[in-house]
């Protein structure tokens, strides 16, 4: 059996209006929340919030580049993220195969927090 | 699928209440999207991100029109193990509503979302989101 990391490698990607739109493409979620400054303006973040997949795919992302899998994984999205801040990707294993993962906003918020089973991926 | 032009409201999800099958294709214009974001990919595998992304997709297609505002609290995911999808699949994905409650003056919604590629199961999870009206 592969042994399995203590530490997953962190990823980081830069959020922008630019990302938001791209994100927003990928999955069609047109949610003005993430892409229209005058509507958010208007609810309580104030601003612009990034999709919070965006977090969690680069989280599964960065599990991928480590040549693993997310056998399973609950998270929950503990703050925003406001576009323009950028997004670094957190994973350290506890007991056996059980990371606690976290996704930090601008290497200081945690936007993402949670636990996941994660496994060597099999050969295709 | 829903098929009209009421906006899908709080009140109108009940527990077990079915939205059909979506189906997304890996295609060139999703992959081109994913690489923009999280950078190149390599060889003929999907990234397992990108059927996160169609899991997002299928859910946003599924429940038209919804109301704007919408946040995104929680999500589960559980791959299966041995499970791959490749550059040009199409995915087919199964919406429907596990929970609904009304919680601290906000709506709280749970849809699980089940991921087949050619009948297999690829991926199950659950999407938590705090619905705006």
């Amino acid at each position: 059996m592969t042994e399995l990391p203590q530490e997953i490698a962190p990823l980081t990607i830069a959020t922008g209006p630019e990302a938001a739109r791209a994100y927003a493409a990928l999955t069609q979620d047109w949610n003005p929340i993430h892409l229209d400054p005058g509507f958010a303006a208007a609810t309580p973040f104030g601003r612009p919030i990034a999709h919070g997949t965006m977090a969690l795919n680069l989280l599964v992302e960065a599990v991928s580049r480590a040549g693993m899998r997310v056998v399973d994984l609950d998270i929950r999205f503990s703050a925003p993220t406001y576009v323009g801040q950028s997004l670094s990707t957190r994973a350290v294993r506890g007991e056996g195969a059980d990371y606690a993962v976290s996704v930090l906003a601008d290497g200081e918020s945690v936007v993402l927090k949670g636990r996941a089973t994660l496994a060597a991926r099999a050969a295709p | 699928m829903a098929d009209n032009d009421e906006i899908w409201t709080f009140a109108r999800f009940a527990p077990g209440q079915d939205f059909g099958t979506v189906t997304v294709p890996l295609d060139g214009t999703r992959l081109d999207g994913w690489q923009a974001i999280y950078g190149p990919v390599a060889g003929d595998i999907a990234p397992d991100g990108l059927i996160v992304a169609g899991m997002m997709e299928a859910y946003i297609r599924a429940i038209q029109p919804r109301p704007k505002g919408n946040v995104h609290a929680a999500q589960k995911l559980a791959f299966a193990p041995d499970a791959v999808a490749r550059k040009g699949d199409t995915v087919s994905y199964r919406v429907a509503v596990a929970a609904k409650e009304e919680r601290k003056g906000r709506n709280w919604v749970t849809f699980a979302v089940r991921a087949e590629l050619d009948g297999a199961e690829l991926l199950s999870g659950e999407i938590v989101s705090i619905w705006a009206a």
